[in-house]
């Protein structure tokens, strides 16, 4: 599943990110890389959300959550 | 007495409380704000301590030292340059396992480091706890608690410093890793020496690297470094060490790079760290209903309406004030100007000239003063963040991510913060346009009053 389709509150795990390179490593940075667990704090109806990387909350918007590839645990 | 000035530069994540620490040191009042990317250049100060001058340097906040984006290249080229002698890496306590991973680069740079973990009031009161004898343990280099905004720590950091400007390799660093399944020749040595040693795979590659460059560049500084980003595939490292690199280079090792640095922090955290969600719910709750889908939007709006309220209700109850105030002083200097038998032509200019004039000028303070006042609140309190998310789908209507507001709003309080907000929009006016990545601050437990 996509990381948008993501419920509220839900623990999900990073498989595939299909993102711009800089995009991709602007994340990996920041500690998503793939098979990191990140928790959907709050979702917005278009894709917009909040997810916690690593203790920190980040907004996301949909260009992002929309081309990563999650699965649940 | 020494020619030179020790010059310290301040690096670390955005947000993480640098100018704050800078202000702190130097009594600069530069700007600082909850949220990220408030500092766009680099700023210059000094200190006296023990009767020496300390250059102070604060620079804008960064993710990491790669080369991907001009800050990034900036503030890597500045801190490998001779203009600073000691790096302090500035880090956010309650947030340690995001700002490790920039500390981890800096070491890797082979330049002075010294480990400041600010926001520990912040660490204290979630009941978080930080083994302050193991983390310089694994990390190599000294590491001091401090906190920017209560002032405490900051004798003891810049002792460190000042002790620290010629040691490359601070602490003695113990891992306590099994090296049996390491074939590596180097293995032992390695682990004594890095606090990051990567996989045999990776450490093969970094020695081949090493080789090869430093036959081409003898005279090279801290060849591992160039080493890892080069095998990071970093084009500016690459563009100034032109050579054949293909047949080490097989594949993308840069992700794999990233990863096991994640992976050793993961491993420092778990070692050194305790307590560390307990208190993070309460901020949770807030949060939730400030970043309502449905609920958010009024609530903006609420919050807005206060403010203006504020300003123009309160301020116009003290403006009366200072109208009375004016008066009784006009009236105070007319009375004494006659008894001093000035003329009429004086009195009338500075009665109805110079203090009708200015005091009619100075009656909107209370007002301006109270919007600031306001602003500067909302700013400090990290609301800024969640309103880019809460406006996020209607600004983008316009073309803007919900991030180009922090300006837009600031604009609203004063055209001095406005101006400096607009040179965030104009540097990242690309990356705004397309990317929505905002942190949310971790100090947010003034929420709690809103
Ligand atoms: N509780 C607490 N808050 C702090 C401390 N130090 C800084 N802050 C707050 O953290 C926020 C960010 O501080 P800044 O000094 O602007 O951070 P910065 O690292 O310069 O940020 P950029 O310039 O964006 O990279 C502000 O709201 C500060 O008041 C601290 O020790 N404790
Ligand atoms: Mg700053």
């Amino acid at each position: 599943m996509k990381l948008y389709e993501g419920q509220k509150g839900s623990t999900l795990q990073v498989v595939h990110m299909d993102l711009p390179l800089q995009l991709e490593r602007r994340l990996e940075v920041l500690g998503m890389l793939e098979g990191t667990k990140i928790t959907v704090v709050n979702r917005k109806k278009k894709g917009a959300m909040i997810i916690k990387i690593r203790g920190t909350r980040f907004a996301v918007g949909q260009n992002i959550t929309e081309y990563v590839e999650v699965k649940e645990v | 007495m020494s020619t030179k000035q020790l010059a310290i530069g301040f690096v670390g994540n955005p947000n993480c409380g640098k100018t704050t620490l800078f202000n702190a040191y130097t009594g600069a009042n530069l700007k600082v704000a909850n949220w990220p990317g408030v500092t766009v250049e680099k700023k210059e100060g000094a200190m006296r301590f023990h009767d020496e001058t300390y250059r102070l340097v604060d620079l804008p906040g960064t993710y990491s030292l790669t080369s991907y984006t001009m800050e990034e290249t900036v503030t890597r080229e500045y801190i490998m340059s001779d203009d600073v002698d000691v790096i302090v890496d500035v880090a956010d306590a309650s947030a340690l396992e995001r700002n490790l991973y920039l500390t981890l680069q800096m070491i890797e740079l082979g330049k002075p480091v010294v480990l400041a973990l600010n926001m520990m009031d912040i660490v204290q009161e979630r009941g978080m706890e930080i083994d302050f004898h193991r983390l310089p343990e694994m990390l190599g280099i000294p590491c001091i608690p401090v906190s920017a905004r209560k002032k405490t720590g900051l004798e003891i950091l810049i002792h460190t410093v000042a002790h620290h400007k010629d040691k490359v390799q601070g602490e003695k660093i113990i891992h306590h890793h099994e090296l049996e399944d390491s074939h590596h020749e180097h293995a032992q040595e390695h682990h004594k020496k890095y606090a990051m040693v990567y996989t045999d795979e990776i450490e093969d590659k970094i020695d081949e690297l090493s080789s090869r460059l430093l036959a081409s560049y003898p005279d090279i500084q801290n060849v591992r470094w160039h080493a890892i980003k080069i095998l990071e595939n970093d084009q500016e490292v690459k563009k100034n060490h032109p050579l054949d690199y293909s047949d080490i280079l097989d594949k993308d090792y840069e992700k794999e790079i990233i990863n096991q640095k994640f992976s050793f922090i993961e491993e420092v955290i778990s070692e050194c760290v305790a307590n560390r969600v307990k208190k993070a719910e309460s901020t949770d709750h807030v949060d939730e209903l400030l970043t309502h889908p449905v609920l958010g939007l009024p609530i903006f709006l609420l919050i807005m309406a206060g403010v203006f309220f504020l300003t123009f209700n309160v301020g116009d109850w003290l403006k009366g004030y200072f109208e009375i105030v004016l008066e009784w002083l006009t009236e105070a200097v007319t009375l004494g100007l006659t008894s001093a038998g000035a003329g009429e032509m004086l009195i009338s200019l500075v009665a109805d000239g110079i203090l009708a004039g200015v005091g009619g000028i100075l009656t909107f303070l209370p007002n301006i003063f109270i919007l600031f006042l306001a602003l500067a609140f909302l700013e400090d309190s990290g609301y800024m963040a969640r309103v880019a998310y809460v406006m996020d789908g209607i600004m983008g209507k316009i073309g803007l991510s919900g991030r180009a507001f922090l300006p837009m709003l600031l604009g609203f309080g004063c055209t001095v913060p406005a101006v400096m907000a607009s040179r965030v929009l104009e540097n990242h006016r690309d990356r705004m346009k397309t990317i929505l990545i905002t942190p949310f601050m971790s100090t947010v437990q003034d929420f709690r009053f809103m």
